[in-house]
């Protein structure tokens, strides 16, 4: 944080520069009390006055004071403001003190920096120092648990698969629910941009030990200057500047590994459970497992004698990760220098998952005059991904193949081959598809910006910063005949993917105090324009021996390209004001136009008001010297959500090919009035810090999203499966607390203790003309009025009947429309809201521990009160529904006689009863969890040591991932994503990894 | 200093002029790869292009791409799952669909329907356009009338009761102008009288030869009449059944297979090389390069051991050939699978593997002696002994010397076996499913109930999706579901 202040810092008193006579000067130097060292960046300023300086790399610092300055101010960010008494010195050193609440730290806002004493929206900070020894590969996946109210959610564990973000709750249902993502002040993208694998996360280019600083706006005070993509929350995320000084070059490098979790026993049957089961099964279903006659259903028991394969064992392995960076810093008075540079290798825990990231960072700043500077922030990143469709219940995917096949199948040939007759996963090995099978993504990656900024009078600045970011990707997907077991050709699609955005964000600042009146505002104007395409080829006959398209029959490949655009232009103003530091208040306004929307639709404002009251500063809170701080915040503003598709306002022809021949089909139907989401929100919040040791924070909010956008669904009659509209409404309420308390603070033992809990309950409001609609793209899921956003919406699955071994379903009770009859037919079982992936409480505990350079770090993270539907079970524990492969674990407790009180039916070979339907209640688990998320432990090896071989600092570090979860679901890993769905996804991973860091 | 700040005020201001003068334009993104609903239907250029769009939906997989097809001989019994399997049509082979696992034909047919009203309600509307002839108009107005009576038409086989088992049964909705409603079902009556209405105006604005080629797979005034033929059939109407079959052979380009064509499947004539046999009245164009193709949903490999091969012939047909019978040859199996047999009609087009394209027949000449036949069967005057003889001497084998009713049914399986006929035809004539090689637990026999009810008969009518029922108040779903 030092660094960076310091530029801020210097920054934010150019405007003091301006010197008067004076009578007196005043010298010295200021340390920091931790490691006694230099504190650069310091300002010193006579109370009362705008009369100050800076202190210099030396922490060095000189003042002219006139004969009745009295009292200077010591202040800086992390370090607790200091005043000291002038009297008849002239040479005044100061060993400043850690500041542990941090109430003079300095916080990044929308455009630009503030207080955090001064604040009044709710904003999460979250610093570098907790991020830097997590083994993920993007920073957005290390906030899990670590903010209140900002929920992560791994739809994958795979390395370089994106997370889904919500920040207080979901907001929508078809729209973007994904906050806005900052960095250093431009708006940048997001997702995942690969074409064949979902390892394509954006954000993972950003090395995480180059960020300075993640700031979440998450009320309307905040964000709502952010106008139509505010609605989410938005990410500021601030990467870090060099300071003035000798060059300081920092090295880390870390190792590990990864291994599949499993924290709740589960797996498949054994060998001779999955024989005893299969032959139950075949007699179940009227045949005879020893009629060797019938080849299907033999299953004699003289196969428990037969060799097994332990499929697991085959397609699972011990992931590897590799890390390496280097870091300079450093620069003179004039101009400062960041680079850094970083590799990265994570193999997966599966064949054929790599991830490997080269990534380079250049951040300049340079001051030409006392009126003008200039800098830039140059990111760039190569990744290179190898997959295997791990996206769903494909057949190459290995864990779900690892489950389904069967223990009395064999890996491979007696010539060595791997075997490929398999028939109850498709005839596929997908380890051989690991093998000989391609499935990669390469990408460039590169995010500049350049920026101006001119003080065109002392309180007047205007800054210009124009960004360009691009994504030039490269992907195959490439099936050899040698893991095909039908073909000998090879079946080849390759893709290219551009990306680009270009920002100019150009703002007018002026920032002025009169008397006690202190006023600071914001004009600007930001316009975006972004592009993607993409060109795409499939060779479905391609010569293995020469594997490109190249070798196909021209008049069997396909070519497609597909692109998309849309721009965004707005203006906006920010207003701060405040009185005595006492009374705060301000608001913003932001209208933007975008062309995602009609034209009669095409511009939006958004405005938000806040407000907040430092009691702690007021004359009667002067006794109560144990209050530290003590703040209360309001605020309430609108904000909008334009994440929607590019054109779908404009009813249009598509064209199409048929017998040769290129004509036009309707693609979309025409919606002229097709606009933004609006969301409203209400912020209520104290701050506080007491006793010098506990500080925290409380907010309680109410967002509503109206005219939320829905794909209504429409009768088929119309051409069309459904159709965007601004119809609906959801509310999210609920409350963030946030505790720290620094319990010990000695020279040799520091312990810390932070707390953070979320409650969100969402609620839908309204939906058009219907009660519930089942949503399009995943009918698991209903939105219902009066219900939670997302709710399971299942079949009442009622047990298996003792009597007979059968599913029991519950019908629908005519009148009250609550449980009916026992049933034994899917068909009558009723449907009904029975669960939510949404869940109600969300928080973290973050203790850290430091006893003479030992540190150790933890970080719990729980989700609590929402279920998931794990589906695959219908497959791997379907009661015979794919009897010809193996079964989970959990098939093992079945029924077998009358009156055995079983948790699965009987299995039938072939079963054609529905007892494994979809959308059952059968099989949704409560997902509740409490994990480990990460724990750390450090030590930074004694001055002493370190010096004699030249260096300033060595620390080594251990650090694990996933370390244990506590859960009940009959799952790898209890996450499922924000809809808690989806099938055979590679779930969290545990990771553990050994680190040095060594700079001089 | 006074310049400094002069030029440091420019420097601010001509950007925000720069952007303020290109605003409207820098707001308009319009999609580059499409054209506006408007622009499309304001020309004969594009109406042309849209009429080719609602082709296209018809070799989509869930129609004759290969689920209508494939599910009409597998729950007609022609078909079974074979000894290799991916999985697929399970449902059907054991008859337990539900309204979330049927067939999604729905979709597609509705699609097309509105495709064509777009079409036929500009023109209807008195679209005129300097330089264009009326009979060019006609033309695109007869493709699309086709096109809508079809989809019409296979929705209500698909998802009703037979026309026979009582015309005021619950059928699918009739939609002549495509908008955002929520029509509720139409009577089976009601559906079969505008599909004979749709097809009786085709037949007349309809070319002989379609200008769009001649490959069968383009509407002519011959393939509305096959269809109508067709249609009349279903409906009992055994006379003027005859009366458009006997036009079609009489007066039609069209010639039958002979029994030396059967021996060149592979590599020529209709069956190899995908191009229009000579008997082809109306067929289904199944290339690759169609939007609505399936890609590994397709007939041609879900019916081949190379392929997916999961539907294989059921030994009751394989044993309805007499020895002599060229047909017999359409069938192969494989070393691992001697006994299972798979119907070599779709073996993917001449040098593409693997085979994901063929064409896939709608109506050929066949079939219009056998509707013939069977209409006279009926009681309509005619010579059903030689129309049976005249598919019977085609075939390889000798002249028969009687045919009764009977034969005429087990010909149409002979004959038109996976070409998406056994399910309807044993529906229309009320005649129950009855399979000796069946390989599930239950459900082996569908008996169909002659004057039962819509219950009773329940699965003889596939539930309707369960997207449709979720999305429209209206839509009342098939009883038993």
């Amino acid at each position: 944080m030092k660094k960076f202040s310091a530029i801020l810092a210097l920054l934010l008193f150019i405007g003091l520069q301006v010197v008067n006579a004076q009578d007196r000067e005043i010298t010295g130097v200021v340390t920091a009390s931790d490691d006694g060292m230099p504190l650069p960046g310091v300002s010193v300023v006579v109370k009362g006055t705008t009369i100050g300086t800076v202190t210099d790399i030396n922490g060095v610092y000189s003042l002219a004071v006139s004969e009745t300055a009295a009292t200077l101010v010591f202040s800086f960010v992390g370090m607790r403001t200091t005043e000291v008494e002038i009297g008849g010195q002239s040479t005044i050193d100061l060993v400043m003190q850690t500041d542990v609440l941090g109430l003079d730290e300095v916080v990044v806002v929308a455009y630009g920096v503030q207080r955090k004493e001064a604040k009044t929206g709710s904003v999460s900070v979250v610093g570098n120092e907790s991020l830097q020894d997590i083994p993920e590969t993007s920073f957005d996946k290390m906030l899990a648990g670590k903010v209140a109210g900002v929920v992560i959610s791994a739809s994958s564990g795979q390395p370089g698969s994106n997370s889904e973000v919500r920040i207080r709750g979901i907001s929508s249902i078809l729209a973007g629910t994904e906050p806005l993502y900052v960095i250093d002040g431009i708006p940048v993208m997001e997702g995942n941009q690969n074409y064949f694998t979902n390892t394509g996360n954006v954000l993972a280019s950003i090395n995480p030990n180059d960020i300075e600083s993640i700031s979440i706006l998450k009320d309307a005070a905040a964000a709502s200057v952010y106008g139509s993509r505010a609605a989410n929350g938005v990410i500021l995320i601030t990467t870090k500047s060099g300071k003035a000084g000798a060059s300081k070059v920092n090295f880390r490098a870390s190792t590990g590994f990864d291994v599949l979790a499993n924290d709740n026993d589960y797996g498949v049957l054994s060998p001779d459970q999955y024989l005893q089961w299969s032959r139950d099964a075949v007699i179940n279903a009227g045949k005879d497992p020893d009629d060797p006659g019938n080849a299907r259903f033999y299953f004699p028991e003289s196969l428990s004698d037969s060799l097994t394969t332990d499929w697991f064992d085959v397609l699972t392995r011990t992931g590897k990760i590799y890390n390496a960076e280097l870091s300079v810093e450093g620069g003179n008075e004039k101009t400062t220098h960041y680079f850094s540079g970083s590799y990265e290798k994570n193999e997966g825990v599966f064949y054929g998952i790599d991830y490997e990231k080269f990534q380079a960072r250049v951040n300049l700043d340079t001051k030409m005059k006392d009126w003008l500077r200039m800098g830039t922030r140059i990111n760039a990143s190569h990744t290179f991904t190898n997959d295997v469709a791990m996206q769903d219940l494909y057949f190459v995917n290995p864990l779900f193949a690892a489950t389904l096949l069967s223990p009395f199948s064999r890996n491979k040939n007696d010539d060595g081959t791997y075997n490929l007759d398999l028939p109850v996963n498709f005839n596929t090995h997908p380890k051989a598809t690991a093998e000989y099978d391609d499935q990669w993504e390469k990408q460039n990656r590169f995010n500049g910006n350049i920026y101006l900024e001119v003080d065109f009078l002392k309180d007047l600045t205007f800054r210009t910063t124009n960004n360009y970011e691009f994504t030039d990707g490269e992907g195959r997907s490439y099936w050899s005949p040698e893991a095909d077991y039908y073909s000998t050709l090879g079946t080849l699609q390759v893709s290219r993917t551009k990306y680009s955005q270009i920002t100019t964000s150009n703002t007018l600042n002026y920032k002025g105090s009169f008397s006690l009146h202190n006023t600071q505002a914001t004009i600007g104007q930001e316009a975006t324009k972004y592009e993607d395409n993409a060109y795409y080829v499939s060779s479905p006959d391609v010569d293995p021996k020469i594997p490109f398209p190249t070798t196909s029959t021209s008049d069997d490949d396909d070519a497609d390209y597909f692109e998309n655009a849309f721009t965004l232009l707005s203006y906006f103003g920010i207003l701060y004001y405040n009185f005595d530091n006492r009374y705060y208040f301000q608001a913003s306004l932001r209208t933007d136009g975008s062309s995602r929307f009609g034209e009669d639709n095409r511009w939006g404002t958004f405005w938000s008001v806040g407000a907040s009251w430092n009691l702690h500063n007021e004359e009667f809170m002067s006794s109560l010297e144990f209050v530290n701080q003590l703040k209360i915040r309001f605020s309430y503003g609108l904000s909008g959500n334009y994440n929607i598709g590019n054109y779908e306002q404009y009813g249009i022809y598509g064209s199409i090919q048929y017998n040769g021949q290129s004509g036009f089909a309707p693609a979309q139907p025409a919606n002229p009035k097709l606009g933004w989401e609006n969301n409203k929100e209400y912020n209520i919040g104290v701050d506080f810090a007491l006793f010098s040791k506990v500080n925290g924070s409380i907010d309680v909010y109410s967002r509503k999203t109206e005219d939320m956008l829905l794909d209504y669904p429409l009768s088929r009659t119309s051409g069309f499966t459904d159709i965007k509209m601004n119809i609906g409404e959801v509310k999210n309420t609920g409350f963030e607390v946030f505790l720290n308390w620094n319990a010990i603070n000695t020279s040799d033992l520091d312990i810390n203790l932070g707390f953070n809990l979320a409650h969100n309950n969402s609620e839908i409001i309204d939906l058009g003309k219907d009660e519930q609609f089942i949503n399009p793209n995943n009918n698991r899921i209903v939105h219902k009025v009066g219900e939670h956003l997302y709710s399971f919406y299942l079949y009442d699955f009622a047990g298996v009947n003792p009597a007979n071994g059968e599913a029991l379903w519950w019908t629908e009770d005519a009148e009250t429309g609550g449980r009916g009859e026992l049933t034994n037919k899917y068909a009558d079982a009723r449907r009904f809201v029975a669960g939510s992936p949404e869940p109600k409480f969300t928080g973290g505990l973050i203790p850290s521990f430091n006893w003479k350079g030992i540190q150790l770090d933890l970080n719990l993270e729980f989700k609590l009160g929402h279920q998931v539907l794990v589906e695959e079970h219908r497959y791997v524990n379907g009661d015979g529904n794919l009897w010809l492969g193996n079964q989970t674990n959990t098939a093992w407790d079945y029924w077998k006689e009358p009156g055995d009180i079983a948790r699965n039916p009987k299995p039938i070979a072939d079963n054609a009863t529905s007892s494994y339907g979809y959308r059952s209640t059968r099989w949704m688990w409560n997902a509740d969890y409490l994990r480990i998320r990460n724990i750390t432990l450090s030590y930074n090896l004694p001055k002493n040591i370190v010096n004699r071989i030249k260096l300033d600092k060595i620390r080594i570090y251990t650090s694990a991932l996933n370390l244990y979860t506590f859960h009940n679901v009959d799952y790898w890993d209890p996450e499922r994503g924000v809809e808690g769905t989806g099938f055979g996804i590679y779930p969290v991973t545990k990771k553990f990894i050994f680190g040095v860091e060594m700079s001089f | 200093m006074k310049t400094i700040k002069t030029i440091r005020i420019f420097s601010i201001v001509i950007p925000f002029i720069l952007f303020a003068s290109c605003n409207k334009d820098f707001l308009e993104e319009f999609p580059r790869l499409s054209q506006s609903n408007e622009l499309t239907l304001s020309t004969y250029d594009g109406l042309n292009s849209a009429t080719t769009g609602a082709y296209s939906l018809l070799c989509g997989s869930t129609w004759y791409g290969e689920d209508f097809i494939v599910v009409a001989d597998l729950k007609g019994g022609n078909a079974k799952i074979g000894p290799i399997s991916s999985g697929r049509y399970f449902n059907e082979y054991f008859w337990i669909n539900s309204a979330a696992t049927t067939l999604n034909l729905w979709t597609n047919a509705y699609s097309t329907i509105a495709r064509a009203n777009n079409v036929i309600n500009t023109i209807e509307n008195g679209f005129t356009q300097t330089g264009v002839e009326q009979e060019d108009l006609d033309q695109l107005l007869g493709e699309n009338l086709f096109l809508r009576a079809l989809a019409h038409w296979d929705l209500v086989r698909l998802y009703a009761q037979p026309y026979s088992a009582g015309t005021e049964n619950l059928g699918v909705p009739v939609v002549l102008v495509t908008e955002n409603g929520y029509p509720a079902r139409n009577t089976v009556g009601e559906v079969y009288t505008q599909v004979v209405s749709d097809l009786e105006d085709a037949i007349d604005l309809l070319a002989d030869e379609s200008p769009r080629g001649t490959d069968g797979a383009w509407a002519t005034s011959w393939s509305a009449k096959a269809l109508l033929a067709k249609v009349y059939l279903y409906m009992e109407n055994f006379t003027v059944a005859a009366q458009y079959a006997t036009d079609v052979i009489d007066n039609g380009p069209f010639a039958m297979f002979t029994a030396a064509d059967y021996t060149v499947w592979n590599n020529g004539g209709y069956w190899g090389s995908g191009d229009a046999g000579a008997e082809i009245i109306f067929q289904v164009d199944g290339s690759e390069g169609n939007s609505a193709h399936g890609y590994w949903d397709a007939i041609s490999y879900i019916v081949s051991p190379d392929g997916y091969g999961d539907v294989a012939t059921s030994n009751d047909l394989i044993n309805l050939y007499e020895p002599a019978d060229v047909r017999a040859l359409l069938f192969r199996n494989t070393v691992d699978y001697p006994g299972a047999f798979w119907t070599l009609k779709y073996p993917g087009r001449l040098g593409k593997v693997p085979p994901r394209e063929f064409n896939v027949p709608v109506l050929r000449l066949s079939e219009m002696y056998l509707i013939r036949a069977e209409a006279v069967l009926n009681g309509v005057s005619g010579n059903a002994l030689a129309d049976y003889n005249t598919i019977r001497t085609n075939r390889g084998l000798a002249a028969a010397a009687g045919v009764t009713l009977q034969d005429i049914y087990d010909e149409r399986r002979r004959e038109l076996c996976f070409e998406g006929n056994q399910l309807f035809d044993l529906a229309r004539t009320q005649r129950s499913l009855d399979r000796t090689d069946y390989d599930g637990a239950s459900n082996e026999d569908i008996p169909f109930i002659q004057g039962g009810t819509a219950l009773e008969n329940y699965l003889w009518a596939m539930p309707i999706p369960l997207g449709e029922v979720d999305a429209n108040d209206n839509m009342e779903q098939n009883p038993g579901y």
